[in-house]
């Protein structure tokens, strides 16, 4: 990441901005946005559907932590975006469509660790909250991709990535390195957060086994006592 | 069980129909959470007119907590009377969601031109394209009812339910406002008709992704 901030510095001042330096937000913002909304939250549907077949928990493991990851990198997206309204549009809020359509997007991915914490069953909560997932996928797809294009939607947001949409070589090259930096170290997080969970799993599979163990139900073995009353 | 579909749909929305018949909640709680709604927009806005952009809107939010009040309860009531173990047993998924779904449809069409009703006489809403309304409030019942019966479905089981069943389906049910009330704000005079009819056909094809997708979705977890 220090390389990638390096990076950011390189690049010239981008030009038709109020603060032309501080236009290098958008080498934040939009990585994570990017990967939020298309990698993250593509891929959730992917594990959730799969769980769904398979009912194999490191499907709804994976599932879980991806939304995560969606959602911090969410938070992120939406935090550098209102500090660069804040500085280019004069408010850090001001109800663009774009901005509005990710905060309800997060809405949805804040109702899936609703339904996550409200069943104490691993299976129902695996399975319902993988439905849930597959449920968000139409209106989250609306909201990402066809509502910000609706004629009655007027956004702030330029099309930055459209060919002829206003990044210059430099910069279009040193977002997509920026891109790629920011992809390899969530997927370390990935990783290491699959591992924490996985081994979350594997002690509270420990934990059921040992109360079941101390059932009353659990068959008992018996021995015999041979018991002498000659004193 | 290679029986066909429609005898089975139709009697789990005839149990609905007859549950509703019998304790008349769900068309009680409309009601008055409609009568409740237009009082308050009506006092909260001093009874100034307002444009029929700001007004589909108003509209638009008081059918979505409306539809959150009345239609979630089908499957929370089966929970709470142990009823579900043995809907469970009798009926396919499929036909438990069509069910129930196109009971929350018949509901929701009911409140939906209720409320519309109720806006236009006492909210002086000047209505320009009935037909566009009449369109716009079946598109928003068929939406909405595949919506909120699906994210009840899938609250049903869970400890906090009732409170739970708001909190998720209406995340679920906001980008839907943004169809309706594009559809709706051109009935009610504002904007052009061929944006309206464009967003009336967007409920419809939304609704009708929702009726496609939701037992699929809803067989996957009904059974857990």
């Amino acid at each position: 990441m220090p390389l990638g901030m390096a990076l950011t510095y390189w690049v010239p001042n981008a030009t038709g901005f109020q603060v032309p330096e501080l236009a290098r937000m958008i080498f934040y913002h939009l990585p994570c946005a990017i990967i939020c909304s298309i990698l993250l939250l593509g891929l959730a549907p992917f594990f959730a559907f799969q769980y769904l077949r398979t009912k194999e928990r490191h499907w709804d493991i994976r599932a879980e932590v991806t939304m995560e990851l969606a959602i911090l990198m969410g938070i992120l997206t939406l935090l550098t975006g209102m500090l660069f309204a804040k500085v280019q549009w004069g408010a850090p809020w001001t109800w663009d469509p774009r901005q509005t359509s990710f905060f309800i997007v997060m809405l949805m991915a804040g109702a899936y660790f609703g339904i996550r914490t409200a069943f104490t069953d691993r299976e129902k909560r695996a399975g319902n909250s993988a439905a849930f997932i597959m449920s968000m996928t139409m209106p989250m797809l609306f909201l990402l991709f066809i509502y910000p294009k609706l004629p009655l939607v007027q956004t702030l947001h330029p099309n930055l990535l459209a060919p002829n949409g206003g990044f210059d070589p430099t910069y279009r090259m040193t977002f997509m390195q920026m891109c790629v930096l920011v992809g390899i170290f969530l997927a370390s997080i990935y990783k290491s957060r699959i591992r924490v969970r996985q081994l979350e799993d594997f002690l509270e599979n420990k934990n059921e086994q040992l109360a079941h163990s101390n059932d009353s139900t659990t068959p008992r073995v018996v021995r015999t006592v041979s018991v002498s009353t000659q004193d | 069980m290679n029986s066909p579909w429609a005898p089975e749909i139709l009697a789990i929305l005839k149990k609905e129909w007859n549950a509703e018949i019998r304790s008349k909640s769900g068309i009680l709680t409309v009601t008055l959470f409609s009568f409740t709604v237009v009082v308050a927009i009506a006092f909260s806005t001093f009874s100034k007119t307002v444009s029929g952009t700001v007004a589909a809107g108003q509209f638009w939010v008081a059918l979505l907590f409306a539809s959150i009040v009345a239609m979630p309860r089908v499957f929370l009531v089966e929970e709470e009377l142990g009823t579900a173990d043995l809907l469970r047993l009798t009926a396919r998924p499929h036909a438990v969601f069509w069910g129930k779904a196109l009971y929350n449809f018949g509901l929701m069409m009911v409140t939906s031109f209720f409320l519309a009703g109720l806006f236009v006489l006492l909210a002086r809403m000047p209505v320009t394209d009935p037909l566009l309304l009449g369109l716009s409030l079946i598109g928003s019942a068929a939406t909405l009812s595949a919506g909120v019966t699906l994210s009840s479905a899938l609250v049903a089981q869970a400890a906090n339910r009732a409170a739970l069943a708001g909190a998720v389906a209406l995340p679920l049910l906001l980008p839907i406002i943004a169809l309706g009330v594009t559809a709706i704000r051109v009935a009610l005079g504002d904007g052009l008709s061929n944006g309206g009819y464009n967003g009336a056909v967007g409920l419809f094809g939304y609704g009708i992704v929702s009726f496609a997708i939701g037992p699929y979705i809803f067989a996957a977890v009904w059974k857990n």
